[in-house]
């Protein structure tokens, strides 16, 4: 079990928008959207950085104390998620259902909690033509 | 989707101008919160939720349920974005296994060259662009990867400048071009040897080519100008092109180019719309030629068309696309194109009449063209 995450990278479209990230897996074929501090998390998974070690930065970031308990439910949802590469030794007692715990909630409050919108994305078909611009003026075909 | 008016669309352009930095603040925020719906139809018509979303995550005053719609809207744009990035990189590695040129033009080019993401733009569909001669091979790879013909007219290719593939097991579409514009335009900029010019980017680490970015601006202000600026997201791209690349484009040998194809008031026209509804700065060597009544006639036509929400008229339109190109020849043989010629053919000496003029019609004067300077609108062997 590692306790150094690493951020999956392989069949991963991502890119952050407005401080957060989109992140779509064309393997399982769903789009994950995670918020700021979830975002924030996910970039640090280098696989050279330690839990510890994201913890305590994660405190100077935010300026809050028991980083851990904000950052531990935020891992196991990308891990949830298949977003890291590598199976965490996570205590998951710590957290709830939902993988927010109580402890996170105090430490953090509700604007730090980790969170992803996960969906099946859909094919782009139904994107298609609707918005396409057609041309005002028909191309004139005539017969010879 | 609720309607939207010319109001919405104005605070629209403001949030717009403040998310590329020309402006400040936005007009009109804190006065009328509520029209924030009408400024979300707005935006998600024009397709620039991308700005929207990037303004109201940071901004007060928006009610929360427009700041969830215009964030999942955001969500979803990207979303697809990144699903038609997947397929063109699958498209674009069977092209290169076959060693056939492409380049990438429009959308997801547009989205890396303007904006430097994927997300930020919207598009719905993948544009490559192939030599003539590659069309018929291009083709044959499309077909082996699940594209079909989207529109199985061969009369429409014989004009055209592209054809239109789809994907049933997706629904993507795919236009193929071997030109950046119909024969019957009047803009052939690929005379200027735009495939000598090719740049390359990278997108998700692959390298993919695409216009240079001079080639890029004209292609969209000429796009925009056959579509009479229906999508304001065209000429915000050009907007962003002007104020993030603006001091790298050689804005000299632009104007060389638009004179050599005939689109320099299609230039000029589409700059100081971008101009005036994004408040972009626009160099010296464009501001100067500026001062001309019969460019700023069809500014003034086109901004009112796009703040007020009024599409312009069919015959407006097709006044723009005669006046929009700088040769009175070319002027002609627009305005030709567009004479309705009756589709029954007379019997009788008037035939004798009638026929060279609908072969005009069709073919104007390529056979010339193709005899003196041995170049063909038309690619070989497309159907």
């Amino acid at each position: 079990m590692s306790q150094q995450p690493r951020a999956r990278k392989d069949q991963l479209i991502s890119e952050e928008v407005a401080g957060e990230c989109v992140v779509y897996d064309s393997r399982q074929k769903k789009a994950h959207h995670l918020n700021s501090t979830l975002t924030w998390v996910w970039s640090r998974c280098d696989g050279a950085t330690s839990i510890d070690a994201m913890a305590a930065a994660f405190e100077r970031q935010f300026d809050i104390k028991n980083g851990r308990d904000i950052l531990l439910p935020g891992l196991k949802q990308l891990a949830d998620c298949q977003l890291l590469e590598n199976p965490l030794d996570i205590p998951y007692t710590a957290a709830d259902e939902n993988g927010i715990s109580r402890r996170a909630m105090v430490a953090g409050g509700s604007v730090l909690m980790p969170a992803v919108i996960s969906m099946v994305a859909p094919t782009p078909a139904a994107a298609q033509s609707d918005k396409k611009p057609k041309p005002k003026i028909p191309p004139i075909k005539i017969k010879i | 989707m609720p309607a939207y008016n010319a109001a919405d669309t104005g605070l629209l352009l403001s949030v717009c101008r403040h998310d590329l930095g020309t402006a400040q603040a936005v007009d009109g925020v804190s006065i009328e919160s509520s029209r924030w719906g009408g400024v979300l139809a707005a935006a998600l018509d024009h397709g620039l939720i991308s700005p929207l979303h990037s303004y109201a995550s940071k901004a007060d005053g928006i009610p929360e349920p427009i700041r969830d719609s215009i964030r999942s809207a955001a969500f979803a744009q990207a979303v697809r974005n990144f699903q038609l990035v997947e397929t063109l990189i699958e498209i674009l590695r069977g092209f290169r296994d076959c060693s056939i040129e492409v380049a990438v033009i429009k959308g997801p080019a547009v989205a890396l060259i303007a904006y430097q993401q994927i997300a930020s733009r919207e598009f719905t569909d993948l544009d490559l662009f192939v030599r003539p001669e590659d069309v018929s091979r291009a083709r044959a790879l499309l077909g082996n990867i699940g594209f079909r013909q989207a529109n199985e007219d061969p009369q429409r290719l014989r004009g055209e400048k592209d054809i239109q593939f789809i994907r049933d097991s997706d629904g993507v579409l795919v236009e193929l071009h071997w030109a950046l514009n119909a024969p019957a335009m009047r803009f052939p900029v690929e005379r200027t040897g735009i495939w000598n010019r090719l740049q390359t980017i990278y997108l998700q680490n692959e390298p993919i080519r695409t216009l240079a970015l001079e080639d890029t601006l004209l292609a969209l202000c000429i796009h925009g100008s056959k579509h009479g600026w229906t999508s304001v997201k065209w000429l915000f791209d050009i907007a962003r092109i002007v104020k993030c690349k603006g001091d790298i484009l050689d804005w000299s040998a632009l104007l060389e180019r638009c004179g050599t194809a005939g689109c320099t008031r299609t230039l000029l026209v589409s700059l100081q719309m971008a101009h005036i509804l994004f408040a972009v700065k626009l160099p010296d060597a464009i501001a100067v030629r500026l001062n001309d009544s019969a460019i700023m006639a069809l500014v003034e036509c086109f901004e009112r068309a796009v703040v007020e929400g009024d599409p312009l008229g069919k015959a407006d339109l097709v006044s723009y696309h005669i006046l929009i190109h700088d040769r009175c020849w070319d002027r002609f043989l627009v305005a030709y194109r567009y004479l309705p010629v009756s589709r029954s053919i007379p019997i009788g000496p008037l035939r004798y009449i009638v026929r060279p003029l609908r072969l005009f019609q069709l073919y104007h004067l390529n056979w010339l063209r193709t005899v003196l300077v041995g170049y063909a609108d038309i690619p070989q062997k497309t159907h």
